[in-house]
């Protein structure tokens, strides 16, 4: 391995990473004040905070049809943070639910297919070219293929991320049996185990710790299809306030939507990370960080040769 | 005990000739097999077009005639402006995008991966903003550059280069801190200048991890590009798609996707044999 | 080290592997396992084929402690993988009870050099798999694996991961899961090899212990002279594929580090040293006969 023992994760003292946050908003505000035009819609090309925390995020209760103590703008009531509240609420439910549905689906084909495909050198070599040319096949590329083929609805875009992701996880799940030390599964042979008990028992737990990397690039990779989706438009969730903001060019708006995105991003991720570590407590102490490469890289690791 | 030793001698000639066959036999099942799973796809592909309607799918037949026609020309591209260029021309933009960005974001993030080696502070300070990036803020800010910038090619040439310095960062990164250290303060007592040092240790230590993190990054950044020009743009496959899309030509959707899909493995192809000769070095 | 033969107290009748039971008595003539001229050859990534087994033809008789020693790489590994059913042979046969061996089965437990260990697993469930896979009800394989367990002295860390265990507690534990299966014949691959030498000492006593208790067959491939002799009532030498050697041990057991002084025992071990290529050649057979002259090469 490396030559020298890896260097302790030093974690920033608090206020320097706080300092870094705030130079990165303080340029923000900066550059706000000083690019002043305003765009057509009316919205100020660089919005400042406090346009983004008072008109945008209120002007976002448009999407709110009433009821539940919020009136309906469309309808001529006002515009209130609460049915701003409201109207996030509901479309994040739908875009939450699509990714949840995509990823779920995605992780389901990926493994199942990708595990049948690993027990067998003849199988691998029949699905090999065919899973690297879909690799290479940018997804983003097919997006507006998806929209094409299904129009702008739930369907699309729910096929659209469950396709990413079982391509990302097939090749994950690949790579993770590969690195499964042979003698866990020679060991289920030689005490009888059928090729089921087998998936069951070694395969599947083994391989566990080095999927939990790729289920967090497919997650990460989900959440990218979905806002390609969702900015190309949608019939229900945050890209329907993300269409109409961009056809009126509604700066505040779109990167109020934007930092919506981003945030439920990183919470459901961090979310995952948290919740699957009891699933690997069993690892042996070496460095079980998981590579946030591969994250960012929204490509799957290259496998294992 | 002599005559053993001829008869052993000439054994392994033989052996290594059978042995050389079998392996080539074997390496030929392996090609064969890939071909048969490659064909059986392009049978699904096949089948589903006949019965799907021809708005939705059509045949690989019609899609590889479609390139051919309009490789050099397509009228649906000059009336949308874009002068009198088919797939190729419109290709060509976005092949000069990425590579562009590539290279730039590439240079970028290998010194920026050396860097933060040697300035564990800093990197500690923004290292957490730089992951949480991911590629979710790069889609989300892409609309916003075209109300800001307009219809121009240098924001996606600044997305693709952003994009691969992180991810170029992060493996050089690696790379520089699984060097060992010995190599360097050798170098270093030796008196050899920081250029020298750079040269000889730095970058044939580094470069390896730096170029599997621009494989990756590239592999993504084909996707980037098409999409971005997707939402707008002077050219490129992307705003080719939107075109045919708008006219509901889906042999000319299928025709362009898979023509990006083959110059992205034409590229990772490259990509690889270029690291594989340079690595030779080291 | 404590004496073979079945423990005072309560005894626990081992689990039967399904197996016929008559046709164990009917054919207490033939050997327990026979292996005819086999051949194993494959194909090196750099082309040669290799032959790691070149014709070996031996017998194992029900009950015998044989040792497979040799050096790197010539076959010793290859024959147990060939016994065990994990390689294919290409040529001869190994039959276990007259039965083809072809593939790997619960009647042929293997510890292996690897670590073996299931890490998703706690200790427990490692020394019940086995068990599992044969269906064998809860209640029952956990008495059965607490009892293997309490017999190599890790009953107490029973529900710990494997991870919190040292690599001699690990080798400990495969060894216990095998035994707690009770396969007709125990295939050892150079187990404790990765481990310390009072490690080492102690899993050979472990060993010994639950062969006295159950009187298995055992195959065990070992790099290590000393360890073979301790505990071994037969010693296979395996070259370049073939057996070149076939000694039975009349060293007596319990093995005292006297007997193992033993000019016998001093005999056998040049002998062995000799076919290792370690030592220089003997003028002595190991029963202490001068050798002819022709002999000598």
């Amino acid at each position: 391995m490396s030559g020298r023992p890896a260097s302790p994760r030093r974690r920033a003292p608090l206020f320097l990473r706080l300092g870094v946050i705030a130079i990165v908003v303080a340029a923000w505000e900066l550059a706000a004040h000083v690019f002043t035009h305003i765009g057509t819609s009316g919205d100020p090309t660089v919005p400042s905070i406090e346009f983004l925390g008072t008109n945008s995020i209120r002007r976002l209760a448009d999407f709110w049809n009433g009821g539940l103590g919020a009136p309906s703008p469309s309808a001529g009531g006002k515009e209130t943070y609460w049915g701003a509240v409201l109207a996030v609420g509901q479309a994040s439910a739908a875009s939450l639910e699509r990714v949840f549905v995509g990823v779920t689906i995605g992780l389901l084909l990926g493994i199942v297919v990708g595990v049948l495909t690993s027990t067998s050198r003849r199988l691998r070599a029949i699905m090999a070219p065919s899973m690297h040319f879909l690799r290479m096949v940018p997804f983003l590329a097919l997006a507006p293929l998806f929209e094409v083929w299904f129009g702008k609805t739930d369907l699309g875009a729910i096929s659209f991320i469950a396709y990413g992701v079982s391509v990302v996880t097939f090749t994950g799940t690949i790579g993770a049996v590969s690195v499964l030390p042979r003698v866990f599964i020679e060991r289920a042979a030689t005490n009888g185990a059928s090729r089921w008990a087998t998936y069951r028992h070694v395969i599947l737990p083994g391989i566990v710790p080095a999927m939990r990397a790729t289920v967090l690039t497919a997650l990460g990779l989900a959440w990218t299809l979905d806002v390609a989706a969702e900015i190309l438009g949608t019939q229900r969730g945050l890209g329907v306030m993300m269409d109409y903001s961009l056809r009126f060019s509604y700066t505040g708006r779109v990167i109020v939507v934007a930092l919506i995105f981003l945030f439920y991003a990183a919470v459901t991720y961090y979310l995952v990370q948290y919740l699957t570590a009891v699933m690997i407590r069993w690892q042996p102490r070496h460095e079980v960080e998981v590579s946030q490469l591969t994250a960012i890289g929204g490509a799957a690791p290259p496998p294992t040769a | 005990m002599l005559g053993g030793e001829r008869s052993d001698a000439g054994r392994g000639v033989k052996q290594r000739r059978a042995g050389r066959s079998r392996r080539v036999l074997g390496i030929l099942e392996m090609a064969a097999l890939g071909a048969l799973g490659f064909g059986a796809l392009l049978v699904l592909w096949q089948y589903l077009s006949t019965v799907l309607p021809p708005s939705r799918l059509v045949p690989p037949s019609l899609v590889v005639e479609e390139l051919q026609q309009h490789l050099g020309y397509h009228p649906a591209f000059e009336t949308f402006g874009f002068g009198h260029l088919g797939y190729l021309g419109l290709l060509l933009y976005t092949i000069r995008n990425v590579v562009l960005g590539a290279v730039v974001g590439g240079s970028v993030g290998f010194f920026a991966g050396l860097f933060f080696a040697r300035a564990p502070l800093i990197r500690a300070a923004v290292e957490p903003i730089l992951l949480t990036l991911g590629t979710v803020p790069l889609l989300a800010v892409m609309p916003l550059l075209v109300i800001w910038f307009g219809i121009v090619s240098y924001t996606q040439v600044l997305l693709v280069a952003v994009y691969t310095a992180i991810v170029v960062t992060q493996y050089a990164l690696r790379g520089a801190e699984n060097l060992p250290p010995v190599y360097e303060r050798r170098a270093r007592t030796c008196g050899a200048s920081s250029w020298t040092r750079l040269r000889t240790i730095l970058l044939p230590g580094v470069l390896p991890e730096a170029l599997a993190g621009l494989r990756i990054a590239l592999a993504f950044a084909w996707g980037l590009e098409t999409y971005a020009e997707t939402l707008g743009a002077p050219g490129g496959s992307g705003q080719g798609i939107v075109i045919l899309a708008n006219v509901n030509a889906i042999e000319g959707l299928l025709a362009s996707i898979l023509l990006i899909g083959a110059v992205a493995l034409l590229a990772d192809a490259i990509l690889v044999t270029g690291t594989r000769v340079v690595t030779r070095w080291s | 080290m404590t004496a073979p033969g079945p423990p005072g107290g309560q005894r626990m009748d081992p689990v039967p592997v399904a197996t016929q039971l008559e046709h164990r008595a009917e054919t207490t003539a033939s050997a327990h396992i026979r292996i005819r001229d086999a051949r194993v050859s494959f194909t090196r990534a750099d082309g040669p084929n290799v032959d790691a087994l070149a014709g070996v033809d031996l017998q194992v008789e029900r009950g015998e402690f044989v040792c497979i020693i040799g050096r790197s790489g010539e076959g010793k590994t290859t024959l147990l993988n060939a016994v065990a059913g994990l390689v294919p042979l290409s040529g001869g046969e190994v039959l276990v009870d007259d039965r083809h061996v072809t593939k790997p089965g619960a009647d042929r437990g293997v510890i292996f050099q690897a670590d073996s260990v299931f890490p998703w697993m706690r200790v427990l469930a490692n020394v019940e798999f086995g068990l599992r896979i044969r269906g064998i009800p809860r209640r029952r394989r956990r008495e059965v694996a607490m009892e293997h367990l309490r017999q190599v002295e890790l009953d107490g860390v029973a529900h710990a991961w494997p991870r919190e265990l040292s690599g001699g507690m690990r080798a400990r534990v495969a060894v216990a899961a095998v035994f707690a299966n009770d396969p007709e014949v125990l295939l050892a691959d150079e187990p404790f090899g990765a481990l310390d030498y009072v490690t080492r000492r102690r899993l050979q006593a472990v060993i010994l212990e639950q062969w006295g208790r159950t009187r298995k067959t055992v195959l065990f491939v070992t790099h290590d002279v000393e360890e073979a002799l301790v505990l071994a009532s037969r010693i296979i030498v395996v070259s370049r594929g073939q057996i070149v050697e076939n000694l039975p041990i009349e060293l007596g057991r319990p093995r005292s580090e006297a007997m193992l002084a033993s000019k016998e025992a001093v005999a056998i071990r040049a002998l062995l040293l000799e076919h290792l290529g370690i030592a220089a050649p003997t003028t002595k057979r190991h029963d202490g006969a001068p050798l002819a002259a022709e002999e000598l090469s």
